[in-house]
């Protein structure tokens, strides 16, 4: 075996700032070899983007203890002045960010910002860095190098960019490659499509690759090695098939089990209780322990060390003090949701024909030249107690038929039947009344709840809207009784949002809708900013209500395994459109679309370990030009002429599947 | 009674304004804003400042309180401030022109008449101010120190007696210094001690000596820059209270509604942004002296008259100036109307009246705090140049502005007479700059962004 | 783009027959021809023949919004709003209430105008941005501190101030350059000097200190963090990455300020005896001169339309991601 290419060895560091100093990283070490992907991985809070980002140094408010070390092959990087530093940066050592939109000059050329590493690390001119731009390109996947070469980042998508900074990252054939969340913020299709890239170049330039995720799917796939860092220490450090196969701490073994999949959909989520401990005062015990189902006296005593144990290394005293007997952890409770039944034949929701059609303003005298079709003929039914879900990547029109269905886009066209009512016309103070029975939560955790609002005030506002619980005891009494249901304290009632976790604030999002006893909630990505434990948390709740009052769902989300989990239905959408519809067992079994089978290949999944994911080509197009035809068919791997054509109608296969493909023609 | 209240319209005004601060202060605030306010006190600068300003404050107080003398059964028909009482007999003190501070005799060389019938021109010893023999040349320097240290006294022992029943009363610890993140006593009562100290100083003297000289007209300079305080704060205050309506009412609609509402909005603000400010200003005041002038019957009394001319100058200000902030809250509030938390009220079936009350207004806040805190130094410093151009305030209302206009022809004069400017500059610079490093303060608590970039 | 300049400025029409509308309410309805007229003749030996005369003359006699004995079109046409309003736009400004042609005194004062409003303008954007760049470089530091402290008391003195103590201090205590006065041609610098200096001192403070904070907001995004992992120099990130993200809002909110130049500085010209526009304009509000003050109106609302549609067309220029539609 040769010789590590990166050592960080004890590495502490300390970050400055207004409220404090933040312990962010504790006596973390490890080594990197050439050809080797180590995986960090962590929630957000575990330091896993401070270790990171300290390999370079570019913080600046960090301190780093004494102890602390970073070799690169011979070479000491944390007593290095700046001037040898900048040497290392981006010719020995390249970082790629998680957020393509924001990390690339928005007003430099593509080829200026790689041409800049390569003039300043390798030596070229002008003229021959703007040639090895356009190779580099080239050789990441640009489709037309030369001529986006030219193009500025605002001009390119996400997973182009993400491509360009690759490209830049690895301009200089580095030794080692930091990727913070390279995929975080891209499509599945196109997470896949990066990940793969990334692999490949590895082979050919044969660097070791830190990669920083939370996502342990990713993880599964790409890592040789996998570090699990919780409150600023690795927890545990094992290869990648050791670690799957086995994981040892009790957090491993907790994160593995939060995640959702089809199978375990008829039982609640294991989850973790508590939060991550505040990183200003760092407890001098096992920082896990008080979340942990199996601690005891030692754990909030004294605090374990990184111990080797055989393959893996664990920092848990259940490996070291031998003559602990392990508790057994009570088996999860099966839940009593058997199969439902539907009540009535009469669905809840009836929608036909959606559209959201926003115009596109041109020329002089802004005429409506064209449509964004953002929404584009969507119909569906929705029986009351059950979910249906709307999958699809970013700017397939989710949101927008969300919103289209709440009254909050004006563009909407098309008949909505809700509760025996023609919801799509109503307007004024009826459809001010109606709104009760139809309410949403969002994505965001932070920019859904009023910051200047008290809980009090934030679930009650839905009280004075509609005029309901005028008496105060009264409001008082259900108050405290949403709280419980949704599994607030009792006393936070008059706490800000700020003063909250995000999961505790989308706790509080789905109180505020529960408030007028809704029939309908509509949840747009309701736990796709959360961590995955808090995510087992929201997901548990929503099942729980739901089958306690008899709500009805329609669960917006691009995340595969959440949704096989909660949903009874399911419509993908691309481009505006819904392309297949049916109940998630036959969906997740069988896809029909060749667009599902695609989005279900490329998503990330536990039980896929060594298969590489399989990468869709090419990227969503436009919603402005849509290509004719099947809007999929540049794409599609079995496109054939009539594909080019003509959309194609709805077919309706076995088992209730409806799908919009010219291969199942005749099967209708 | 030997006296009648007077109520000037800007009188009126003030006061109001102080009870709305007053009341604003008493009520109960969300966390947030306290929260805002408490990182204010927290900071030394913020104290410091607020003391300086403070002071300002109370001489426009004492200067907004107006009244008539009652003589022989009948009302003089001049219109006394309790500022005129608390300075006289400054007001009267008046000399034939211009004298030099601390001076004991006129500056500039008068004619006199010689018995023989001869003229000389030469300096003539001032009528309100003691004179000295000539033999002896340090009398005057020994009565100035003595005079001095008697004030020093005086304001020291006065400022720690009141610092230290304020302390005892309010349970402030001010003998240990203040640790940082808590409110900064110490700094506001170190910055009190001294303000009243060099003012106690100032007044003293002042009651011996022109200590600023005096004006072309014999005018005591020292009573001039006091009286002028109130002029140049109720610029600064009443014309925020006439634009903020305007900006926050158009400003909301425009941005919360939308469509038409908004077109109309933009069109209105546009149009009267796109006249050159100064202008705009220039105009309505020239149409106003006009009607003024046209109307003699209504403006009878020379201070209503003045009082009138300060009023509609701060009106105008006001309806000229509301624009840049009604484009900023437009466009915050458009933000804001695309947050999930206004899209999931309006999912609630709230009313768009109480949606905007609920969502929009409480969460513009922070801009208005931020523009009426930068607005008010721009005022003051607006009313010397408008004063410049002839479009400022009555001239014979008190005011910095028309204090530099008359004297700046003076500096061409050799030997040169610096004291009405550099008086009023010194004053006038310490009101702006001590409300300028505030407004940072301010801006740095309730908008965590700038925080950012200190 | 051509569409668009098209539209925008059709939408300028509907502005300057607002702002046309305001000046008309201020100066013939608030104020009456009669009212200009008594102004300018002197209030007490006038007579009534004289007032008349005067009115006549300026061509203020017609009716003011409506002409109800005029017939079809002539009803809207033969008023003094409408001919106004028709005049400005064909920026005919016709004469002062002296006699003078406006038009014409506009073309001759624009020279010495533009001769102390250009080098103010580029010096003063030249040292704004410098200082900005200083302070931000040594941000954190002593040095920063000092200097934001050091441009808010810059800020808290009038301009008036630095008008007064420049000319006390360099023309007459120094003797460098003269007091005030102008000449044409090159030997115009010498007069231009003070003022252009004067201008930039009064400007400093709070140019540097608003173009800082729009470096600084450059300095904390993400892309500054990509070239400082690119292993670029502190210097190379600032000058060629922030630097020239903090040009655009710089740049578009000069060129907003371009056209208006033609217009001067009140303040400048007149204490500096400065032949130009801004001059022309106190003259003009110290002897109530309303023609002029109308005209200057008009004139200044036209070159602030024109400066926000080069704002816009700049936009594009030096930002790759806007496009106008």
């Amino acid at each position: 075996m040769s010789d590590p290419v990166l050592q960080v060895e004890n590495l502490s560091v300390h970050l400055n700032s207004q409220q404090g100093t933040v312990y962010a990283v504790d006596d973390v070490s490890f080594t990197i070899n050439p050809g080797e992907t180590f995986c960090i991985v962590g929630e957000s809070g575990s330091g896993k983007s401070v270790t990171a980002q300290s390999i370079l140094q570019l913080m600046n408010n960090a301190m780093f203890s004494e102890e602390s070390k970073i070799k690169l092959g011979e070479t000491e990087l944390l007593n290095l002045p700046e001037v040898s530093l900048r040497k290392i940066r981006g010719k020995k050592i390249a970082v790629i960010f998680q957020e393509p939109m924001t990390s690339l000059n928005p007003v430099l050329t593509v080829g200026q910002q790689i041409s800049e590493v390569l003039r300043l690390h390798m030596g070229l001119n002008k003229k021959q860095a703007h040639a090895r731009a356009i190779a580099l390109l080239a050789s990441v996947g640009i489709p037309d190098a030369a001529a986006r070469v030219n193009e500025y980042p605002h001009q390119l998508s996400g997973g182009m960019k993400q491509r360009v900074m690759i490209s830049m990252a690895l301009a200089t054939e580095p030794d080692v490659l930091v990727a913070d969340e390279p995929t975080t913020a891209l499509d599945v299709t196109i997470q896949a499509q990066v990940l793969q890239l990334i692999k490949s170049l590895q082979e050919t330039q044969n660097m070791g690759i830190v990669l920083i995720t939370h996502d342990l799917a990713v993880v599964s796939q790409i890592a040789d090695t996998v570090a699990v860092m919780y409150a600023g220490q690795i927890v545990e450090r094992a290869s990648r098939d050791v670690f799957f196969e086995q994981p040892k701490h009790p957090y491993s073994q907790l994160l593995l089990a939060c995640l959702p999949n089809l199978e375990g959909r008829n039982k609640p989520l294991q989850v973790i209780k508590g939060r991550l401990p505040d990183p200003r005062n760092p407890i001098k015990a096992c920082r896990f322990a008080p979340r942990c189902p199996y601690a005891w006296d030692a754990c909030h005593g004294k605090e374990p060390k990184l111990l080797p144990d055989a393959q893996t290394q664990v920092r848990c005293h259940l490996y070291t003090e031998k003559d602990h007997i392990k508790p057994e952890i009570k088996a999860r409770q099966v839940a009593s949701s058997a199969v439902k039944i539907r009540k009535t034949m009469r669905p809840l929701l009836q929608v036909d024909n959606l559209k959201v059609y926003y115009p596109i303003k041109h020329g002089f005298l802004k005429r409506t030249a064209g449509h964004v079709k953002a929404v584009d003929d969507v119909s569906f039914k929705l029986y009351s107690g059950e979910t249906l879900a709307i999958v699809g990547e970013s700017g397939c029109g989710k949101t927008s038929a969300a919103k289209a269905l709440l009254h909050l886009i004006p563009e909407m066209q098309g008949h909505i039947q809700f509760n025996n009512e023609n919801f799509s016309t109503v307007h004024g103070k009826h459809l001010r009344k109606l709104r009760r029975e139809m309410q949403v939560v969002f994505q965001d955790p932070f920019s859904s709840l009023n910051p200047r609002m008290i809980v009090r005030d934030l679930i009650g506002e839905g009280w004075d809207a509609q005029g309901m619980f005028r008496d105060k005891a009264k409001r008082e009494a259900r108050l405290d009784q949403l709280l419980e249901q949704v599994g607030l304290p009792a006393d936070c009632k008059d706490l800000y949002p700020h003063e909250f976790s995000g999961g505790q604030r989308q706790r509080i999002s789905i109180a505020r809708a529960l408030a007028l006893d809704p029939k309908l909630i509509i949840c747009d990505e309701p736990t796709s900013a959360l961590d995955v434990s808090v995510q087992a948390q929201i997901v548990n709740l929503l099942k729980s209500l739901q089958s306690g009052l008899d709500l009805s769902y329609i669960f917006i989300s691009h995340n595969i395994a959440v949704v096989s989990y909660i949903a009874d239905w399911v419509a993908v959408m691309y481009l505006g459109r819904i392309v297949e519809y049916g109940p998630v067992e036959e969906i997740m079994r069988a896809p029909k679309h060749p667009y599902t089978q695609a989005l279900l290949a490329a998503a990330p999944s536990l039980d896929t370990i060594q298969k590489p994911p399989q990468a869709l080509s090419g990227e969503m197009p436009s919603p402005v030009n849509p290509p004719v035809g099947c809007h999929f068919n540049p794409r599609c791997p079995h496109a054939m002429p009539v594909c080019r054509e003509k959309y194609p109608a709805e077919t309706s296969l076995e088992g209730d599947v409806k799908v919009r493909c010219y291969l199942y023609e005749d099967e209708r | 009674m030997p006296f009648k209240l007077v109520f000037l319209w800007t009188d009126i005004l003030f006061w109001l304004l102080m009870l709305m601060l007053v009341t604003v202060t008493v009520m109960p605030k969300p966390r947030h804003i306290k929260q805002a306010w408490t990182y204010v006190w927290q900071s030394k600068l913020a104290m410091a400042t607020v003391v300086i300003v403070m002071f300002y404050l109370l001489m426009t107080m004492l200067d907004s309180i107006h009244f008539q003398r009652q003589v022989e059964g009948t009302y003089r028909s001049d219109v006394e401030s309790v500022l005129d009482v608390f300075l006289a007999p400054l007001d009267q003190n008046v000399e034939t022109s211009y004298s030099a501070p601390f001076a004991s005799r006129s500056f500039v060389a008068e004619a006199v008449e010689l018995p023989n019938d001869g003229v000389v021109y030469e300096t003539t010893p001032l009528n309100y101010v003691q004179q000295f023999p000539e033999d002896e040349p340090d009398a005057k320097i020994w009565d100035i120190l003595y005079k001095t240290v008697v004030g020093l006294m005086l304001g020291l022992s006065l400022s720690l007696v009141l610092c230290i029943a304020m302390a005892y009363f309010l349970r402030i610890p001010i003998l240990k210094p203040s640790r940082p993140n808590t409110t900064q006593w110490r700094t506001m009562f170190i910055t009190f001690v001294v303000i009243f100290t060099l003012f106690a100083v100032m007044y003293y003297l002042s009651r011996f000596y022109h200590i600023l000289g005096t004006d072309k007209v014999g005018q005591d300079v020292f009573y001039q820059t006091l009286k002028s305080i109130r002029t140049g704060v109720l610029i600064g205050t009443l014309t925020t209270m006439v634009l903020l309506p305007f900006a926050m009412v158009l400003g909301t609609f425009a941005g919360y509604f939308r469509g038409w509402i908004d077109d109309v909005i933009q069109y209105i603000y546009t149009t009267l942004s796109s006249i050159p400010n100064v202008l705009l200003i220039v105009a309505s005041v020239l149409v106003l002296e006009v009607v003024i002038s046209k109307h003699p019957d209504i403006f009878n009394n020379i201070a209503l008259r003045a009082d009138m001319r300060l009023l509609a100058l701060c009106i105008i200000l006001g309806v000229t100036s509301w624009t840049s902030l009604c484009r900023l809250l437009r466009a915050e509030t458009l933000k804001l109307r695309e947050q999930d938390y206004v899209q999931a009220s309006i999912a609630l079936g709230t009313s768009n009246v109480k949606l905007i009350g609920r969502h929009i207004v409480p969460n513009l806040m922070h801009i208005v705090f931020i523009t009426v805190a930068l607005d008010f130094s721009s005022l003051v410093l607006a009313e010397a140049v408008l004063a410049y151009i002839g479009v400022g305030v009555d001239p014979t209302t008190f005011s910095w502005g028309n204090m530099i206009n008359v004297a700046r022809l003076e500096l061409a004069r050799e030997p040169v007479v610096w004291w009405s400017l550099t008086a009023a500059f010194v004053f006038m610079f310490t009101l702006v700059l001590a409300a300028n490093l505030f407004a940072d303060v301010v801006q740095k608590a309730f908008d965590p962004r700038a925080r950012q970039l200190a | 783009m051509f569409a668009y300049i098209t539209r925008r400025i059709l939408y300028a029409i509907p502005i300057l027959i607002g702002v046309n509308l305001i000046t008309f309410l201020l100066f013939f309805v608030v104020n009456t021809p009669r009212d200009m007229a008594v102004t300018h003749l002197g209030d007490k030996y006038t007579t009534e023949e004289a007032i008349e005369q005067w009115i006549k003359s300026h061509g203020y006699d017609k009716p003011r919004f409506f002409d109800a004995e005029a017939s079809g079109l002539k009803k809207i046409t033969n008023t003094l709003i409408f001919t106004q309003t028709k005049n400005m736009f064909l920026l005919q400004f016709g004469t002062s209430d002296t006699g003078r042609d406006i038009g014409q005194d506009v073309k001759e004062r624009m020279g010495p105008s533009l001769a102390v409003a250009i080098p103010a303008l580029l010096f003063g954007l030249a040292t704004n941005i410098f200082v900005a760049l200083l302070l931000t470089f040594f941000r954190r530091s002593y040095l920063d501190l000092y200097g934001v402290s050091f441009c808010v008391a810059l800020m808290s003195i009038s301009s008036l101030f630095y008008i007064i103590i420049g000319q006390f201090l360099l023309g007459k205590i120094f003797r460098w350059v003269p007091i005030s006065g102008y000449i044409g041609g090159w030997s115009a610098a010498k007069f231009v000097l003070l003022p252009v200096i004067v201008s930039v001192v009064a400007g400093v403070g709070s140019g540097a200190r608003w173009y800082r904070t729009l470096l600084l907001e450059e300095v904390n995004k993400d892309y500054i963090r990509t070239a400082r992992a690119k292993g670029l120099s502190s210097m190379q990130v600032l000058f060629k990455h922030a630097l020239k993200n903090a040009m655009i809002p710089i740049l578009t909110g000069v060129v907003v300020v371009i056209p208006t130049l033609f217009m001067g500085s009140l303040l400048l010209e007149s204490f500096f005896s400065i032949p130009g526009l801004g001059s022309y304009t106190i003259d003009a509000i110290r002897s109530q001169d309303f023609a002029i003050v109308r005209s200057m109106v008009y004139l200044g609302a036209v070159l602030y339309i024109v400066g926000l549609i080069l704002t816009d067309i700049s936009y594009t220029l030096v930002d790759p991601r806007v496009r106008l539609q």
